[in-house]
């Protein structure tokens, strides 16, 4: 009897002890699971009373649930924002602490391991954004010839985190923006010259006119004037002409054939070609090929294109008039042999007052609006104008227009009459 | 040791970006040199002509980094290849870049000079082709592309053609008295240097080619000689072997005597 209640007794503390080893491990889990939940959550632990090991899983698994969504919700934002800079044209470079890119939107993905002009970009990126991981801003600009011309301006400053020093660098393309500023530059200094310049003229020979008796001198001096009046007219009616055009007024249309257009053109240039030795060849022009729009815009635009060539020829020289069409489209192409464009101007001939030899031009006369004249008709009519030009062999300048609805006259060889070879431009 | 590998490629990539960098700034040289020449640009001649110094500290640079390489990783086969190919091909870049400093000075020396459109067009196409021969040369080197180095030759006909037609309008233009004889000789030098880039385009092309396939036309060279060398000493054997056939035989002689 007594053995047993030994034993009974010596059992019951052992189980008491394990008990008791059991509850102190217990508790001492149930903390580090309310510790860790507390790092997840910053909220303090409950009150002892409330622990248990089911309630501290409990607890964990909604702290990192709640962590999940939350890094989701960070993700989601993140890509966002990277699509957000995805959509704006600057380039967006980020570079961290340590020098190495941790991002790039998609403008400037295009200068990553590119290769002629764009590998100088991504060199100039590189260095701006190692300068400013130091600490300095920095910003530089790029002339880049190309092909295609270029203006870059590349900027970094630094950007600071909880980490350290990195850098965010912008690529910024700015070519369209000088090119405006450079259009808008000459346009003020062209037309206070082709104003300034007739009517300074004027005054001197009335001037001179009022203090001269010879009657002979006097007719001389008339005749000058009358010139340079005329002059400065056709400058002002010029640019009537073009604010009307450009006022975006729909043209009065109606079918016109496109013979008609190139024989009232070519008619009214037929005295200056004469005058300067040039022959006008017209290429047999299709009966039936019409284009929709207004007649006297058209005769215009292809007249101006005509008193180019001429201008631009030697005497000897021919200039062809062609008329092409592919049943959609006609190519009415005026081709000259003189003198041509060079490649740096051929994007700019269709801006105001442009003159690509402002010597020759003056020699020739003209107002320097006649092209963009040309852009300007063709624009209405929901056409193009194309130029190919090469120096020292000619121009070839085409007027892409839709052909009117309806049966078309197809001409022998389908396609553009475009010269092969030669530097491009296009406006419309 | 894959270690030593990635550490390798990855210096030949930078090695590779570097050359990249140092021919751009080489390819931008050409149209920037051709518009000094067009527009008699005093500004822009020196402009270019203190860039090329750009050049030249990068052309030395990369020559560094890859003599430091080759003394490092003693790399072998196409890895070697690659790394001769470099050297020779920073040469080849950066005397492509003192030929248009060339045509910068050449501008310099006829500053003020009008000549006629037909000499300004055949520059400007001569400068268009070059710069396209130099941007395809780079381009095959990127992409290990044999078959498009290989082709550079044959398209450098074109600049080649371009410069004839030039030589040809600078006498015309001599002898219709636009230009005097010191233009004239200074613009004769000058087309020689657009030429002369074509050509370095093709060497280019070549040392591509021999990067990636391990053939130069040297070897074919060498490989002709050899030929003529096997057909001599054949040709001398079969000589001798008909010499000792055509000796009569010693003991029939004695029989007749």
């Amino acid at each position: 009897m007594l053995t047993t209640v030994v034993i009974l007794a010596l059992a019951l503390g052992g189980v008491s002890t394990v008990a008791v080893a059991m509850v102190h491990r217990l508790r001492s889990q149930v903390a580090s699971l309310d510790r860790l939940t507390e790092r997840l959550t910053g909220a303090p632990p409950p009150p002892e009373r409330r622990r248990s090991l089911t309630r501290a899983m409990a607890r964990l698994q909604r702290a990192l649930d709640e962590k999940e969504e939350a890094n989701a919700r960070l993700g989601a934002e993140r890509d966002r924002l990277g699509r957000a800079l995805d959509g704006i044209p600057e380039g967006v470079v980020i570079t961290d602490e340590s020098g190495a890119v941790v991002f790039r939107n998609r403008a400037a993905l295009t200068f990553a391991s590119a290769r002629h002009a764009d590998a100088l970009v991504e060199a100039a990126v590189a260095q701006l954004s190692a300068e400013a991981v130091q600490g300095s801003a920095g910003r530089r600009t790029l002339d880049l010839f190309g092909p295609p011309r270029r203006t870059l301006v590349i900027s970094a400053t630094p950007l600071t985190s909880p980490l350290g020093i990195g850098a965010l660098a912008i690529i910024d393309d700015v070519s369209e923006r000088r090119r405006l500023e450079a259009v808008r530059r000459d346009f003020v200094a062209n037309i206070s010259h082709e104003l300034k310049t007739p009517v300074g003229a004027l005054g001197l020979l009335a001037e001179t006119l009022v203090a001269e008796d010879d009657p002979e001198v006097s007719r001389r001096l008339a005749g000058r004037i009358q010139t340079e009046a005329f002059r400065v007219g056709r400058t002002i009616e010029d640019l009537l002409e073009l604010s009307r055009i450009e006022s975006g007024e729909m043209p009065h249309r109606d079918r016109v054939a496109v013979q008609r257009i190139v024989a009232e053109a070519v008619e009214r240039i037929r005295p200056a070609a004469e005058h300067a030795g040039i022959e006008i060849v017209i290429h047999d022009v299709p009966r039936r090929l019409a284009v929709f729009g207004d007649r006297r815009q058209l005769v215009s635009a292809l007249y101006n294109l005509l008193d180019n060539a001429v201008k631009y020829s030697d005497a000897g020289s021919t200039v062809e008039v062609e008329a092409r069409t592919d049943g959609t489209t006609v190519d009415l192409s005026v081709r000259d042999h003189g003198i041509g464009i060079p490649a740096r101007d051929l994007e700019r001939v269709f801006e105001r007052f442009y003159r690509v030899d402002q010597a020759r031009s003056r020699q020739t006369g003209g107002t320097g609006l006649g092209l963009a004249i040309v852009r300007h008709v063709v624009q209405n009519h929901e056409g193009t104008v194309h130029v190919e030009s090469r120096l020292g062999e000619g121009s070839t300048f085409t007027l892409r227009l839709p052909t009117a609805s309806g049966p078309v006259a197809l001409s022998g060889t389908a396609g553009s009459g475009r010269a092969a070879g030669g530097a491009a431009a296009e406006a419309g | 040791m894959q270690e030593q590998r990635r550490t390798f490629h990855q210096e030949l990539n930078h090695i590779r970006d570097d050359i990249v960098r140092l021919a751009a700034l080489a390819t931008e040289f050409i149209p920037r040199g051709t518009e000094v020449l067009l527009a008699n640009d005093l500004e822009g001649a020196q402009s270019l002509i203190e860039d090329d110094d750009l050049l030249d500290t990068l052309t030395i640079q990369i020559e560094d980094h890859c003599y430091h390489v080759l003394a490092l990783q003693q790399p072998m086969a196409s890895d070697l290849r690659a790394i001769v190919t470099a050297i020779r091909l920073t040469s080849e870049i950066e005397r492509s870049g003192d030929l248009m400093v060339n045509v910068a000075k050449g501008a310099r020396r006829i500053y003020g000079c009008e000549f006629d459109p037909k000499l300004r067009g055949l520059i400007e196409r001569m400068s268009e082709e070059a710069s396209r021969l130099f941007r395809l040369a780079i381009d095959a080197y990127v992409e290990h592309n044999a078959s498009l180095a290989a082709a550079l030759d044959d398209m450098d006909d074109q600049l080649d053609q371009l410069h004839a037609d030039y030589i040809q309008a600078i006498f015309e233009s001599h002898h219709a008295g636009t230009i005097d004889l010191q233009a004239a000789v200074q613009l004769a030098l000058i087309g020689r240097y657009y030429e002369r880039i074509g050509d370095h385009a093709v060497n280019i092309g070549t040392r591509v080619e021999y990067m990636v396939t391990g053939w130069l036309p040297e070897h074919s060279g060498a490989a002709r000689l050899r030929a003529r060398a096997e057909m001599q000493e054949a040709e001398q054997a079969r000589a001798a072997a008909e010499a000792v056939r055509a000796e009569p035989p010693a003991s029939a002689d004695r029989q007749t005597g």
